[in-house]
Parts: C-alpha cells; sequence; structure tokens
C-alpha cells in the first residue's frame, strides 16, 4: 500500500516512514502543501498522512482542496493543535481520522488497519492466533466455532496485540490504544495485567496459550 | 441604593421639609393674610357706606324717632351700626370685640369710625364675625396644604421618571459592557447611545479598556496555539523514535527497558502538557458551550467507560439520576471530563472490593446536586484546600498521578457555573459535590 507523509517537521516524517515501511507501506514524504499538491497529481496513493500546520499553507484546505478533485486515498489527520474545532472540521471534509500528536505509532498502524477493512475491504475476515480466530469485524473470539465470551477491554487488548504480532507491546502503548488521550487517563499497567490475566483464564480453559507471553518489565507479545 | 432613589428620596425628604416649614408658618401666615384681607374688606365696607350717608344723607337711616341705626345679616356674620355720639376726638380703628347679638356673645372684627356730618358727630361701626374670617383661613390653609401635597407627590413622581431617563444609558453601559460581557471573545463594542457627556466619556473608557483585554487575551490564545504545536511536535519525534527502536528486534533487553522508561517519560510529559493546555483553553474560553447535556446518559457514559477499571479492583457503582437534569448551553465532551475524573479518582483512592456512588438530586432553586461518594481512603482534612490546586498530589503515592485531574475539574466546573465541593472523613471516604445552577429563567434551549 502506498502512502503520502504530508509533515513539515524533517525527524518526525522520517520517523514515520521508518515505521511505516517496517509495516510494508511504500511510503512518500511532502513537506510542504505545493509539494502534497504535486505528488497528489501525480499518484495514486492509498493514505494520505496529513499534518495541519504546514509552512505554505493550511492542511484543511489543503483536504478541502483535494477532496474536491475527488481523492480516493484515505485520509489520517495528524495534528499537535488538537483544537476540537480542526478535529470536526477535518471529519466533515472527508478525512477518514484524526489522531492528535503525540500518538504511538502502533497506534496509527491500528488506525490504518481499521481503514483498510472499513474502506477497501481488504481484511481476512478471521485472523488465526493458536487454537482461536479472531474476527475482528464482528468483534469476536473463536475457538472450535464457538464465541468465547470476552469483555469489550479484553478484546482490545488481545486484537491489538494480534495486529502487531511478534512485536513487544509496552504496557503504556495497550494502555493507550484502549484508553485513548482522556487527560489523566488513570493510566495503571495494573489494569493491562489484570486483562492479560483474565484473558489468560478464559483462552486457557479451551486451548493452551503459550503464544501470549510476557516480556519482563516491558510488556506483552503475541508470538505466531 | 440606585443613585436615581437617592436623587428621588433627597428630592422628596427636601420638600416635605419645606412643606412642614410651610404648614408650620402657614397658619400664621394665613391668619395674618385673613385679617389683613378684612380689615381692608371693612375699609371698602365704611367707604361705600359713607358714600351712601352723603348721598342720601342721615336721614335715611337715623330718623328723628331714632338715635342710632344697626342691622346685621341673617347669620350675624356681619353688622353696621351708625348712632350719635358727643363730640370728642377722632376715631378711626380696627379692632378685635365682642357683642351681644340677641342673647349670643359673638367676637367681631369692628371698624370704628367717628364722623361729623350736618353739625352732628356720628359713630359708624362695621364687624365682620372673626368666625366667619377663621372659616376662611381653614378653608384657605386647606386648599394650600393640599396643593403643595400634589405638587410635591407630582414633582417626586417626575423627578423618578426623569433621573430613571436620564441614567438609562448608564445601566445599559453597566449590563452591555460589565455585566454580560463574559468573555473578551464576545465583547460587545457597539457605542451606547446617550446624549450625557460623562456617560460617553464612561462608555469611550470602558470600551478603551475592553479593546486592551481583548487583544491580550488574543495573544494568549496564539501562545496556545503556538504551545501547543511548539511542545508538542518534539515530543511526537521522541515518541516515534522510541516506537521504532522498540520495533527494533536487535535491541538489548536492557537497552529495551531503559527505551520503555523513557517512553513513560514522554508520555507523562505529554499528559501533562495536554492537561495544562486544556485547563488554558477552557480559561480562555475556547471550548463552545452550545450543547444541551442531559447528565443521566452522561454519567451512564462515564460508567460504562470504568466498568473494566471496576471489575479489576471488585468495585461496585450505583448510578441514581432521578429526576435526571438537563444542562443547557453545555460542552458535552468538557462535562463527561469532568465526571470522568471525578469517577477516576473515586476509583483511584477506593479500596479493593469499595463502592461508589453517583446520585443526583434536584435542589428547591430549581438546580441540581450530583454527588459522586466512594467507600475509599478519604483525604487529609489538611489536604482539602490544596486539592483542586494544580500538580498538587497531596499524599498519593501513585507515580501515574500529575495532580491535574482535579484542577481540571474544577476549570470545567467554573466554566459552566457549577461549584465544586468536597467532603472527606480521612478512613471512610470522599463526597464530591457538584451543584448545577438553576437554568436561568426564560433561557431558550440552543437549537
Amino acid at each position: 500500500m502506498t502512502v503520502l507523509i504530508v509533515e513539515d517537521e524533517r525527524t518526525l516524517a522520517r520517523e514515520l516512514g521508518i515505521f511505516l515501511y517496517q509495516q510494508g507501506f511504500a511510503c512518500t514524504v511532502a513537506r510542504t502543501a505545493r509539494e502534497a499538491r504535486a505528488q497528489l497529481a501525480d499518484t495514486p496513493f492509498d493514505f494520505v498522512l496529513l499534518d495541519l500546520g504546514l509552512p505554505d499553507g493550511d492542511g484543511l484546505a489543503l483536504l478541502a482542496e483535494a477532496k474536491q478533485q475527488e481523492l480516493a486515498a484515505a485520509v489520517i489527520i495528524l495534528t499537535a493543535r488538537g483544537a476540537v474545532e480542526d478535529r470536526i472540521s477535518g471529519l466533515e471534509l472527508g478525512a477518514d481520522d484524526y489522531l492528535a500528536k503525540p500518538f504511538s505509532l502502533p497506534e496509527l498502524l491500528a488506525r490504518m488497519h481499521a481503514i483498510t477493512r472499513r474502506r477497501f475491504g481488504l481484511h481476512k475476515p478471521l485472523a488465526a492466533v493458536g487454537a482461536f480466530e479472531l474476527d475482528l469485524q464482528a468483534r469476536r473470539l473463536l475457538f472450535g466455532g464457538q464465541e468465547v465470551s470476552l469483555s469489550v477491554k479484553e478484546f482490545d487488548v488481545l486484537s491489538y496485540l494480534v495486529l502487531h504480532k511478534n512485536r513487544v507491546m509496552t504496557r503504556l502503548q495497550l494502555t493507550e490504544h484502549i484508553w485513548g488521550n482522556l487527560p489523566e487517563s488513570g493510566f495503571d499497567s495494573n489494569y493491562i495485567d489484570a486483562h492479560i490475566k483474565n484473558l489468560r483464564k478464559k483462552l486457557g480453559l479451551h486451548a493452551d496459550v503459550d503464544w501470549l507471553e510476557t516480556v519482563r518489565g516491558i510488556g506483552y507479545r503475541v508470538r505466531v | 441604593m440606585k443613585l436615581s432613589t437617592k436623587f428621588s428620596l433627597f428630592n422628596a425628604v427636601s420638600r416635605v421639609v419645606i412643606l412642614l416649614v410651610l404648614a408650620g408658618a402657614l397658619p400664621l401666615a394665613m391668619s395674618h393674610l385673613a385679617r389683613l384681607a378684612t380689615d381692608q374688606r371693612l375699609a371698602q365696607k365704611k367707604e361705600k357706606v359713607l358714600r351712601l350717608l352723603r348721598r342720601n344723607g342721615i336721614s335715611a337711616f337715623i330718623t328723628a324717632e331714632q338715635s342710632s341705626y344697626g342691622s346685621y345679616n341673617l347669620l350675624k356674620e356681619e353688622f353696621i351700626s351708625l348712632e350719635a355720639i358727643p363730640p370728642g376726638p377722632g376715631i378711626n380703628e380696627i379692632e378685635d370685640s365682642k357683642r351681644a347679638v340677641e342673647d349670643e356673645i359673638v367676637e367681631y372684627r369692628v371698624l370704628s369710625y367717628a364722623f361729623a356730618q350736618d353739625g352732628q358727630n356720628y359713630l359708624l361701626e362695621i364687624g365682620r364675625s372673626t368666625g366667619s374670617i377663621g372659616e376662611t383661613e381653614r378653608n384657605f390653609r386647606h386648599y394650600a396644604l393640599y396643593m403643595l401635597l400634589v405638587a410635591v407627590a407630582l414633582t417626586t413622581l417626575a423627578d423618578v421618571a426623569f433621573f430613571r431617563y436620564l441614567l438609562e444609558p448608564f445601566y445599559t453601559i453597566i449590563r452591555q459592557r460589565l455585566k454580560n460581557a463574559h468573555h473578551p471573545a464576545a465583547f460587545n463594542f457597539a457605542p451606547i447611545k446617550t446624549s450625557t457627556d460623562d456617560f460617553r466619556y464612561l462608555d469611550e473608557s470602558l470600551r478603551e479598556m475592553m479593546t486592551t483585554i481583548q487583544a491580550s487575551f488574543t495573544k494568549e490564545r496564539k501562545f496556545i496555539a503556538d504551545a501547543s504545536h511548539e511542545l508538542l511536535t518534539p515530543l511526537a519525534a521522541l515518541q516515534y523514535r522510541f516506537d521504532n527502536m522498540l520495533a527494533d528486534e536487535s535491541l538489548s533487553d536492557e537497552n529495551q527497558l531503559r527505551v520503555v522508561d523513557s517512553q513513560r517519560t514522554v508520555h507523562r510529559l505529554r499528559t501533562i502538557i495536554r492537561s495544562l493546555l486544556m485547563i488554558s483553553k477552557i480559561e480562555n474560553d475556547q471550548f463552545a458551550r452550545a450543547e444541551t447535556v442531559p447528565l443521566a446518559p452522561l454519567v451512564a457514559e462515564v460508567c460504562d467507560e470504568v466498568q473494566d477499571r471496576l471489575a479489576v479492583l471488585g468495585l461496585t457503582l450505583h448510578q441514581d439520576l432521578t429526576p435526571d437534569f438537563t444542562v443547557l448551553h453545555g460542552n458535552r465532551s468538557l462535562l463527561f471530563t469532568l465526571l470522568y475524573n471525578l469517577v477516576s479518582n473515586a476509583i483511584k483512592y477506593n479500596r479493593a472490593g469499595g463502592r461508589i456512588d453517583a446520585r443526583g438530586r434536584p435542589t428547591p432553586g430549581g438546580g441540581y446536586v450530583l454527588e459522586v461518594r466512594d467507600t475509599g481512603v478519604g483525604i487529609a482534612r489538611e489536604q482539602l484546600p490544596r486539592l483542586f490546586l494544580r500538580f498538587d498530589k497531596g499524599a498519593t503515592a501513585d507515580p501515574d498521578s500529575y495532580g491535574l485531574g482535579l484542577s481540571i475539574a474544577r476549570t470545567i466546573a467554573d466554566l459552566h457555573g457549577i461549584s465544586l465541593e468536597v467532603n472527606s472523613i480521612e478512613g471512610l471516604g470522599t463526597s464530591f459535590l457538584l451543584g448545577f445552577p438553576a437554568p436561568a429563567p426564560g433561557l431558550a434551549e440552543p437549537l
């Protein structure tokens, strides 16, 4: 999949590019609105990651212009401005999602996958994990075709780990994914530990869950 | 007391004083005037009688068989007498004297005048009863008093109306410039119409002051936007770098731990910056309050959000918001944050297996009180006054607490005019009380 990163901060654009490249995306960087216009006119991208604070113009204006020209790419707005009005305007102009900087890169990937499933229909309906199958669309965990009862948060933790399989997810990354950016979000690693404990208990009733690993001092990983 | 009331009161009191002085002096003046008027009338009558005597002669009144003539009217209010007298000193005087008239003593004001005609001296007496003079005087006095009272009432009413009209621009200035100016962003700079120079000067001075205030608020807004971007952008770069480092499988376990620790520091910084920016934005009125927000669904949503945390700690949360209360002109997302922070606190400082209650009840004045009560560790008495201060973490040992949650709650409550009180007993629990004001009468629901 192709991604256009519209970001004037060199370091940010580079780190985003490295991460997405490792995830199998082909990335192009535009540092100004003008560069972005030229790239969009030239290449059909699947994703546009759009920073609003561009040196030569407002990202929202660029978005409006691109949507007028029937831009097919999915657009995720990335901004440090964080004003509610910006979020609303962006979504009204046709952006698919909005992330306030700084966000974690795995969170960005999760949003991109959600958009891919929603917009492009490019998803495997079921992801195999050990003896279980995860239906991300219907938000269900299946064992031998039977649903295993999970709470909303337990499913969120598990699907996030499965999405980033074979990668260590820190407790902080998991917390941010589950509780988002609520101020004083009550971040407490104990909650994640409790959810993992419950998951192991519930899944362990059906089959072995040694694929759900604890990485001491750091977090958890689904080893597939 | 209002200026117009003071003016009107002063005028009314001064008029009453004048009235009292006049009422005191009036009888004397009236009696003197009545006497003067009577004397003048008697003198006129004397001249008239003398003209008649000269024209018709004495014989028209006093015949040969009589030595005197006397006449009085039916009610004995006036008399006239004429009698022959021996020669003597001239008499021409007016005085009060009592006369017997048909077995009745009547007091008269009597004009006595001696004159000579046809070689004979006569005494002419014309009298007017002082009773009738007194009555005239009384009538005179009553009418004067009524007229004065009416004059005082009318002029007082005129004063009140005039002062009200005169001070209307002053009250408009107070209303428009000071009372209804909730925030610099919503200042109204339209000049107040007035023909009074003093009010125009006051209005101009206030508008100048408002312009200065608005400019400084605009600067602050720009600073918030800049700070937001300039502080969060480098943090984002750090965060992405740490995320990428963690994805690197060749990273040693030791370095992985270091990265995770750095990631926590970045998260901490980010949360602090976001919280401070949020407080600044709220204080700078950058959040619209145009929503109608029923509280019960909002509390239910907050409870739903914390279900997993409740389950982990074995806490129970009870909601009872019957009847419900609707906040007109609120910001739903901010009100959610306010309630979320209070419930989050009730979870954080509760005991395992404890209880949280979110109860609402209407107040007699049409307002509403929403209580969030927990059975937790409570707050030390000396800590209570500092509870809503920024970065004041009190006695908490929680490394993930930044001491900003309650500060944000207070700021949001202030923005919506909600009172926020806390009661706590150490070892028993804490209760936060949100006092929602009654909707202002005639306040329309937002469209």
